[in-house]
């Protein structure tokens, strides 16, 4: 039964692990080349030829991102925002979601096709509209205008549709016969039914919101409300042959969302890749 | 008016009313109506420094025919597409045929390829850059070790766009990986079995039960893809930032034209033009693999 019983050459089972190993190797080098360069100090990032181990572990690059270069502001703005389109993206979706799967009302399918189609339409191409609206708002440098485009998702709506549909309706008459409001019953029965898709969707849009960079680079443009990436960015760009501090910048930047992921995995992939099957 | 009054209470009406109407009244807002309007900006020579904009008709789009950065960047974006399309999801599809196999052990590497995923596309970019460095990157030491010819990449301006490709193939390879590990996982092995029983070797059990089962998830992920591609913005403009003090090159991409013309120029409405035409690229892009989607599924 087993696929390595039918392979008939021994040699095959070897050369795959080799393939993948290789592939692996390739995945993850630039990932221990950054953190091992964070750890290195400055006159030993620019030898020649480059180690990869430190022969010196030191923090001093932390320190410095750290305390010099307003970090930890900026990944408290790039928390509140992702925070605060989580929180929006699963309201909507919750409220969206279960509407349209339970309810009967006029012009339902034109509306849900609506919505359905502005999914394929990447942020890329009404950014220029979106940036008029948020400009006559006066919502320059401001956590709502950062976090405007991101406050609703099309394709979150749609998954908590999907969802809620396998919810029976019997339960839901049960609980309406028994006396209980619409919104009781999307408080105590569909939102807890709900629990394994929102988390998926939650973990999704945070980090979706997370990685933002080209609507933060276009209206922030004071270093007070930097986003995490645009930080990263313009201490890049500005830092002049000091690679320790950046190097350092990077992992603190890529640090927050490989705990989230290496907690919560499976849901975390879930996510992800139920976003693209579903579009 | 009794009639309605029932209806309504019988589909909880009000309840839907005050739970879907904020919803889409932030649906219209944010995505609806931008998206209409940008369609008419296009029209228009909307500029936040002219104080009333004009219709221009079909100016915009006259002008974008003789707009040769537009022309580059079009050209550009359009290679990297097809580069980082095909050359993804041959590896995507490769490493979870390869995952499929070893059974046991495929989570820890579907976790590996997935940490690049993850990884936003600032940081990943700023990573690569050093990388390709002619003197400190490790690129060039592996090539050297390989008695490869070393590459000058980011100081040679037709080789930035290896160095985009490179970047992009390496972030999304393991997004795809699972999408077809998913896809390989839902084929019985039974039809494996029962091949192998009719004498059909691997390469043609490939052909012939894989490929025709995978082919809805294949052209999924090519829509997919697609689009993804075709928005490449960040990892262009970080790696062709000026930093360290050395000179960078640009790769022109689309997304890019329309950030310098809207915010850069603030010329709203070619900008606009230059979105629709990035819209209209993707809708064509669909449209293509949905007719192929019918045409291969029915079987």
């Amino acid at each position: 039964m087993k696929q390595s019983t039918r392979m008939k050459v021994k040699a095959v089972p070897i050369l795959i692990s080799v393939l993948l190993v290789v592939g692996s190797l390739v995945i993850l080098m630039p990932f221990v080349w950054i953190l091992f360069t964070s750890l290195k100090t400055g006159e030993e990032i620019l030898r020649v030829p480059p180690s990869i181990l430190p022969r010196i572990f030191t923090l001093q690059n932390y320190v410095a991102v750290l305390t010099i270069q307003q970090f930890p502001r900026f990944i408290l703005n790039s928390f509140v925002i992702s925070t605060l389109s989580m929180v929006s993206v699963l309201l909507t979706s919750i409220l969206g979601g279960y509407a349209f799967a339970k309810f009967r009302f006029p012009l339902k399918n034109v509306l849900f096709v609506i919505i359905l189609s502005t999914a394929i339409v990447p942020f890329e191409v009404y950014m220029v509209s979106v940036f008029i609206t948020v400009s006559k708002l006066k919502l320059f440098n401001n956590y709502f205008g950062i976090v405007f485009p991101i406050l609703i998702m099309s394709f979150g709506m749609f998954f908590i549709r999907q969802y809620s549909y396998s919810i029976p309706n019997q339960l839901l008459d049960a609980a309406r016969i028994d006396g209980g409001s619409e919104l009781w019953i999307l408080l105590r029965i569909v939102i807890p039914l709900c629990t394994t898709p929102l988390m998926a969707l939650g973990i999704f849009s945070f980090s979706e919101a997370w990685a933002f960079f080209i609507w933060p680079l276009i209206i922030v443009n004071t270093k007070g409300m930097y986003t995490i990436e645009l930080g990263l960015m313009q201490f890049h760009k500005r830092f002049f042959m000091d690679h320790g501090p950046i190097a350092a910048g990077a992992v603190v930047s890529i640090l927050p969302m490989l705990i989230v992921f290496l907690l919560l995995r499976r849901r975390f992939v879930q996510g992800v890749t139920l976003s693209g099957m579903k579009m | 008016m009794n009639r309605i009054v029932r209806y309504a209470k019988k589909n909880h009406l009000l309840f839907v009313v005050c739970t879907l109407g904020p919803v889409l009244a932030l649906f219209a807002f944010i995505r609806v109506i931008p998206i209409i309007r940008t369609a008419y900006y296009s029209f228009t020579n909307y500029s936040l420094l002219i104080p009333k904009p004009a219709f221009v008709g079909v100016g915009n789009y006259i002008t974008m025919l003789r707009d040769a950065s537009l022309h580059a960047a079009f050209v550009n974006t359009v290679l990297i597409t097809l580069a980082c399309v095909f050359i993804t999801l041959s590896l995507a599809l490769l490493f979870s045929v390869l995952l499929r196999r070893i059974e046991k052990s495929s989570t820890v590497y579907e976790m590996i390829f997935f940490i690049p995923v993850i990884t936003p596309w600032v940081p990943a970019t700023v990573i690569w850059r050093w990388l390709f460095d002619p003197t400190f990157g490790i690129i060039n030491q592996v090539l050297g070790l390989l008695r490869l010819p070393t590459q000058s990449w980011l100081q040679q301006p037709d080789q930035v766009i290896y160095a985009i490709v490179i970047i992009s193939i390496w972030k999304t390879l393991g997004y795809y990986m699972i999408i077809y590990s998913v896809g390989l996982r839902n084929i019985p092995l039974e039809f494996y079995e029962a091949a192998t029983v009719d004498g059909a070797g691997h390469g043609r059990q490939f052909r012939h039960i894989t490929m025709p089962l995978l082919k809805p998830i294949v052209l999924f992920s090519m829509i997919m893809a697609s689009i993804q591609f075709f928005n490449t913005f960040t990892v262009a403009y970080v790696i062709s930032s000026e930093a360290q003090g050395s000179p960078s090159y640009e790769c022109k991409v689309l997304v890019w034209e329309i950030y310098r013309n809207g915010f850069g120029y603030y010329k709203m409405g070619y900008a606009s033009a230059e979105a629709m035409v990035l819209l209209v690229f993707i809708l064509i892009v669909i449209f293509i693999q949905f007719r192929l989607l019918r045409y291969e599924t029915e079987y």
